[in-house]
């Protein structure tokens, strides 16, 4: 019932924040694409892939007040609630909720800066659509070509620490 | 000259020597596989006009497809020849990925997504790219697949013909809203197509192409499209009934699964085949291709008498319309509601995750950004998201973007039209409210 909500707080869970939409966006993106199972479904748009529904599952999140929404100049930051910390530990407890989530990627994304991660997050896309990775490569130098400064770290990056064996 | 007459577009044509790519696309197997997945599920249990087809669909997006393009490619200033350039040299791309888009859709297509596992976007991909009627005639007509392949997932370079396909103007959803209003018989999703395309116009907006509108003389086509999509959305895609059946299709789908795991049923062998080589999506398409909304009906009918009870309730539950009731989520706190959820449950001995649903609305085929995004006014500073615009041009190509000149489309874009909800089973829906009012 609550499945995406959950997830979403499992991920905030774990982090002490994350600043900026954007940066949310490819975290998620990325999670779902090394195998975690998450239900929010990606199109590619301008800055890359970009779910609306992790978006709206955000919105209901801080609507309940289970995420704090800080806007600051720039972006939105998000941290979890205590009632959220809550309401995540009743559907583990009671409902049984649990979720395989891969901690040493989600740390090292929070570490990554939301351009990187557009650029990885874009990448893993391609792959996705059919590229092989040397033309996954290309093409991503093409979508995002003032990113070029990314793309053999995020290349690397995702043959490390995403890519399914 | 091949004429099909179509209830939205009346007369729809395709030359037989210009436009013999798409003739073949259409007689794939791949394609004519269409013509027996509804283009939206469950809603003929609401709208029982709604039996429409994918197969009309794409035939519909096609044909509006050429006739943008033909629009587009008549402008006559300057300022359009690279536009018209471009277009022109992907027309045969163009309208391929039109007649194509929606390919790798299965029955109920959500439902069939969380039992396999595959999204229908990746059987897209798999039907274009794999061993198939359709690639075969795609490279046989020297197109190659991976360039449809990227227009429909929105990365092909031609951002002009990516747009035609997938905006917030594109012919994919003005066909679909048009289809799915006269099939419905809402009414709700009318506007003046004809005067849309007669103000079609192109042109650079915050460095991106966009297709937009006339700006003296797209206004009010601009407003009605987009009332017509709200309208559309709160009245039709989010009917509570329509979204309690499509529940009720996806926890018989979970329930299938559970047992066919444990070994205590019989599934289509189609489906046993995608389920045991996952991740083998070239292997397996053509198992895919074989499910249609008519197998799963074959096997829901089927299931009306397993002698599994959960699997034997839900499955007669579709079968009589006998679905879940909902209950507005928003006045009810859901940690409270969790609690009287795990009691009722415990009290009756019913399973929670088959018999209390919440409706996510991102369950939905037909998402929006544009009017369920944080409105823009005002907040020019913070960081953009990913956002889809209506944009009008004057006569110099200077582009606006339609909610900083319509009051009407401003005051909608603070507006969400994502409905979340309870479903719950009829005989329980008293006591989930009652209860949870004692709380």
């Amino acid at each position: 019932m609550f499945k995406a909500a959950y997830s979403l707080l499992c991920i905030f869970d774990n982090v002490d924040s994350v600043y900026g939409r954007k940066k949310v966006q490819k975290m998620v993106h990325l999670l779902e694409t090394s195998g975690t199972e998450l239900p929010f479904k990606y199109e590619y748009h301008y800055y890359g892939p970009y779910s609306a529904e992790v978006q709206e599952e955000i919105g209901f999140l801080v609507q309940q007040g289970f995420l704090d929404e800080i806007k600051h100049d720039e972006a939105y930051e998000y941290v979890i609630t205590d009632r959220g910390r809550n309401f995540k530990t009743t559907l583990e407890d009671d409902g049984g909720y649990s979720i395989d989530l891969n901690e040493r990627l989600l740390n090292s994304m929070t570490k990554e800066s939301s351009q990187f991660l557009e650029m990885v997050s874009t990448y893993a896309f391609l792959i996705d659509s059919g590229y092989e990775a040397g033309s996954a490569r290309e093409k991503a130098l093409e979508l995002k070509p003032h990113l070029e400064r990314f793309v053999d770290k995020a290349v690397n990056y995702y043959n490390e620490k995403i890519k399914k064996h | 000259m091949k004429t099909i007459r179509d209830p939205i577009h009346n007369i729809v044509q395709f030359d037989k020597n210009n436009d013999k790519l798409l003739l073949d696309l259409i007689d794939t197997q791949e394609f004519q596989r269409l013509r027996h997945i509804k283009q939206l599920g469950l809603a003929s249990f609401t709208y029982p006009g709604a039996e429409h087809t994918r197969f009309a669909h794409s035939l519909g997006v096609t044909h509006l497809m050429k006739r943008f393009i033909d629009k587009i490619c008549s402008l006559k200033e300057d300022r359009f020849i690279p536009y018209i350039k471009e277009i022109g040299e992907h027309r045969s791309l163009a309208l391929s990925a039109a007649l194509l888009h929606d390919i790798g859709h299965g029955p109920f297509s959500h439902a069939l997504e969380k039992t396999t596992g595959v999204r229908h976007e990746k059987w897209t991909i798999a039907i274009i790219q794999g061993d198939t009627e359709v690639n075969s005639v795609l490279k046989k007509y020297g197109i190659n697949p991976q360039e449809v392949v990227d227009v429909i997932q929105r990365t092909h370079p031609s951002k002009a013909v990516v747009k035609l396909l997938s905006s917030q103007l594109d012919t994919d959803r003005i066909d679909y809203l048009l289809r799915d209003s006269k099939m419905t018989g809402a009414g709700y999703g009318t506007f003046d197509l004809e005067w849309m395309i007669n103000v079609l116009t192109i042109g650079e907006h915050n460095g991106e192409i966009e297709v937009g509108l006339d700006i003296d003389k797209g206004i009010s086509i601009a407003e009605d499209f987009v009332m017509a999509r709200y309208y559309m959305y709160t009245n039709v895609y989010f009917h509570k009934t329509t979204r309690s059946a499509e529940l009720l299709i996806d926890k018989i789908f979970s329930r299938a699964l559970e047992l066919y795991n444990e070994g205590n049923i019989d599934l289509p062998d189609d489906l046993v085949s995608i389920l045991t080589r996952k991740g083998q999506l070239h292997e397996t398409v053509a198992n895919y291709i074989n499910l249609t909304d008519n197998t799963i009906w074959h096997f829901v009918n089927i299931w009306t008498n397993h002698n599994d009870i959960i699997l034997n309730d839900l499955s007669s539950r579709l079968n009589k319309r006998r679905f879940f009731k909902s209950i507005n989520s928003s006045e009810l706190d859901p940690l409270e509601y969790w609690k009287r959820v795990i009691e009722i449950s415990n009290k009756y001995g019913i399973s929670r995750e088959y018999y209390f649903l919440r409706d996510e609305a991102k369950s939905s085929s037909y998402k929006d950004s544009y009017l369920i995004q944080t409105p823009k006014i005002g907040e020019e500073g913070i960081e953009r998201e990913a956002s889809e615009q209506i944009v009008l041009f004057d006569k110099n190509g200077n582009g606006t973007e339609l909610s900083y000149i319509s009051d009407i489309v401003n005051g909608l874009r603070n507006k969400k039209i994502s409905i979340e909800r309870y479903f719950v089973p009829d005989e329980y829906k008293n006591e989930i409210i009652g209860g949870y009012q004692h709380v």
